[in-house]
């Protein structure tokens, strides 16, 4: 018997049983749409984390950190290792850091909570800043412009990558924009007007409801990598910006709270990313509070792994219920054409034969259903990325792929859904074969 | 004496039992007959008198517990499934009482059953199939399906699917069992004209017995048993 004449009876077995045939199928389109979607999301879940990251030299890095708590740096908990030697990053620091062996660089970063979000020319968009003074002789990797002359060069700024790619636009593109920096409420800092000594109750309550607008231009974009969120402004303007002047009688004083409080964090680069457990070790047994980026990586890997686990087995779950569905479709088939059966064997079908019919059959619900559902799934998986970018839109953040579909998931789950239902035809069609003809045969339609 | 024919199928002491619970009943019980090329053989005997049991075993659709079949020459006992089912496909056709149609298959579909099987092309088998339809007087009918055809059309298509693949023997269980005396006729000629002008063997299981009578040889079966034999 010729393979298109399996398929032919098959789809003539199919039709006929069409509401059974209907609901099996739909079961087994809701399982692949769950199979795709969740294999999406794993999928994209990595490439973002590899996108995150960006480079293996990206890898090389260390961020030290005062002996204070940082979530930032450790969004899946138990990351961070506190500092003992030091409860305030300086200078000093920085210059300890880089006596350490196979340390290539160490650079200061300080955090610029002043900053609360600022806007692009040409963009209607705002983003939230997350503003990084560093020094000029800080190593940042650049996808186009330049690194800050000095740490004294005012009104420029770095950009990191995840903004352009949130725009759109090449890095390229970008330089030489000028952004427009909104402070938080009551900004004391450079470029801010404070109130005059002996003002009102009236105007410096207006004050601490007033925002100060900065300007600046774009010299840099980042590559993707760890730090793409950030917004980069030379070290000596963030010591300005974060200066809070106040009126003390007549006098108008001044904090550095950068000084007061040292740096966020310390950047080590390692020579290479083979010494980086090494070099982590030495600043954990010198007391040093340290989190290496690929020690980050291997934990947000291990967190996408146990997802992916968790994921497929709700996947795997929703595709052997469908199975079971199918299993159970085949063997009502098997019981309604027993007659059927008996009647292909009286004209010479050998058991292989029944074997073939009613697995073919299997593998048509399952082809059907699986062809479905991986389109359905791949406009869930679309949709499920729109609303999760819509939502880091809302927030200011940059845009990634949570959900992926190389052409290698389509093709595998379209395949798997035919194995799964095929292999449930199996016990069904060997039931049909067993069967005696004769008996079948008396048994009537 | 009569002319003597070629001998296509020997049955030889061939018992069959049954177990039903704890019930085991003889279908058959060392029968032994002959059934020759262009011979029109008629099984008679009441039901449950395990006639339709020994049609099956001709047809090769149940092995018997002890005796021997042999087709030609080739012992059917010993056969795998494949030459078995190849001996039902090639060498014999089924003519049933029920039509044994595949009512949501057009007359044609049904036709081109055994074709199918065999892996007959397409359009050979199609042309097979036409032609048959044609000569059993269904050539208007061929495209409708089995369940909206009349009991005696369906018998022709039953008869034109026996015939598809060109059988040495057509076993017919019964074939006019569901057709009125005028239907039953037509389907009586067809068969017979099969024996004397095609040669084709035919073994007709009846407990009809003024049909019988129109066969070249009746055997009468009771109990599983030969009762006895009855030549023209």
């Amino acid at each position: 018997m010729k393979f298109t004449d399996y398929f032919v009876i098959a789809i003539k077995d199919v039709r006929r049983q069409s509401l059974r045939s209907l609901l099996t199928i739909a079961a087994l389109v809701i399982s692949t749409v769950i199979l795709v979607t969740m294999a999406a999301i794993s999928v994209g879940g990595r490439q973002a984390i590899a996108d995150q990251f960006g480079s293996g030299e990206a890898l090389t890095g260390i961020t030290v950190t005062p002996n204070q708590a940082s979530a930032t740096l450790s969004p899946f908990g138990g990351v961070q290792e506190v500092n003992e030697r030091t409860e305030k990053l300086t200078d000093q620091t920085v210059a300890e850091l880089s006596k350490v062996p196979h340390v290539a660089s160490a650079s200061a970063r300080a955090s610029v909570w002043e900053f609360h979000h600022f806007s692009i020319e040409g963009s209607d968009k705002q983003f939230v800043a997350q503003g990084q003074g560093i020094g000029s002789d800080a190593p940042l990797q650049l996808a186009a412009g330049s690194s800050f002359s000095s740490n004294d060069q005012p009104g420029v700024v770095i950009l990191g990558a995840a903004y352009a790619s949130q725009l759109g636009r090449e890095p390229i593109t970008l330089i030489g924009k000028k952004i427009q920096l909104t402070t938080q409420k009551g900004y004391r800092g450079q470029g801010a007007v404070i109130p005059p000594a002996g003002a009102s109750k009236q105007i410096n309550d207006a004050f601490g409801q007033s925002e100060t607008t900065l300007e600046a231009t774009i010299i840099g974009v980042t590559t993707k990598g760890p730090e793409q969120g950030s917004l980069f402004i030379p070290m000596g303007w963030a010591h300005a910006i974060r200066t809070a002047q106040y009126n003390e009688g007549s006098t108008v004083k001044s904090v550095d709270q950068l000084e007061k409080d040292g740096y966020a964090t310390i950047r080590v680069n390692v020579d290479t990313t083979d010494n980086v457990k090494k070099v982590s070790d030495i600043l954990q047994q010198q007391g040093y509070g340290q989190i290496s980026t690929l020690a980050q990586v291997e934990r947000l890997q291990q967190f996408s792994t146990t997802m992916w686990v968790i994921l497929g087995a709700v996947a795997a779950i929703a595709i052997i219920a469908a199975a079971l569905g199918v299993a159970n479709t085949m063997l009502m088939a098997v019981s309604e054409q027993r007659y059927t059966v008996g009647v292909w064997r009286a004209v010479g079908a050998r058991r292989k034969t029944i074997v073939r019919l009613f697995l073919i059959q299997a593998a048509l619900l399952g082809l059907i259903g699986g062809g479905i559902g991986v389109g359905l799934g791949a406009i869930a998986s679309y949709y499920v990325n729109q609303y999760v970018n819509t939502l880091l839109s809302s927030q200011g953040l940059a845009l990634t792929n949570i959900t992926q579909l190389p052409w290698w998931l389509l093709v595998g789950a379209l395949l798997l859904t035919v194995l799964f239902a095929t292999l449930a035809g199996f016990y069904p069609a060997q039931r049909a074969a067993r069967q005696d003809p004769s008996a079948a045969l008396t048994s009537g339609q | 004496m009569g002319i003597k024919r070629e001998t296509l199928l020997q049955v030889e002491d061939v018992s069959k039992k049954y177990r039903q619970g704890h019930e085991e009943i003889t279908a058959l019980h060392k029968v032994s007959l002959a059934l020759h090329k262009g011979e029109l053989l008629a099984i008679v005997g009441p039901s449950g008198s395990g006639k339709t049991t020994l049609s099956h075993i001709i047809g090769g659709l149940i092995t018997p517990q002890t005796g021997s079949i042999t087709f030609r020459g080739m012992p059917l006992k010993k056969q795998s499934d494949k030459q078995l089912s190849q001996y039902r496909n090639k060498k014999i056709g089924f003519v049933f009482q029920n039509y044994s149609l595949i009512p949501y298959y057009s007359a044609l579909e049904n036709v081109v059953m055994p074709l199918v099987v065999a892996g007959v092309p397409r359009s050979r088998r199609r042309q097979r199939a036409e032609v048959l339809l044609r000569a059993v007087g269904l050539e208007k009918r061929m495209h409708q399906r089995a369940d909206t055809l009349s009991g005696g059309e369906r018998q022709r298509v039953s008869i034109a699917r026996a015939l598809a693949h060109g059988p040495e023997i057509i076993i017919a269980d019964e074939p006019t069992g569901s057709l009125d005396s005028v239907r039953g006729g037509e389907v009586m000629t067809i068969l017979e004209k099969l024996c004397h002008s095609q040669g084709i063997a035919v073994l007709m299981v009846t407990h009809d017995l003024s049909l019988a009578q129109r066969a070249d040889r009746v055997v009468h079966i009771r109990d599983g048993r030969i009762e006895k034999e009855d030549r023209k």
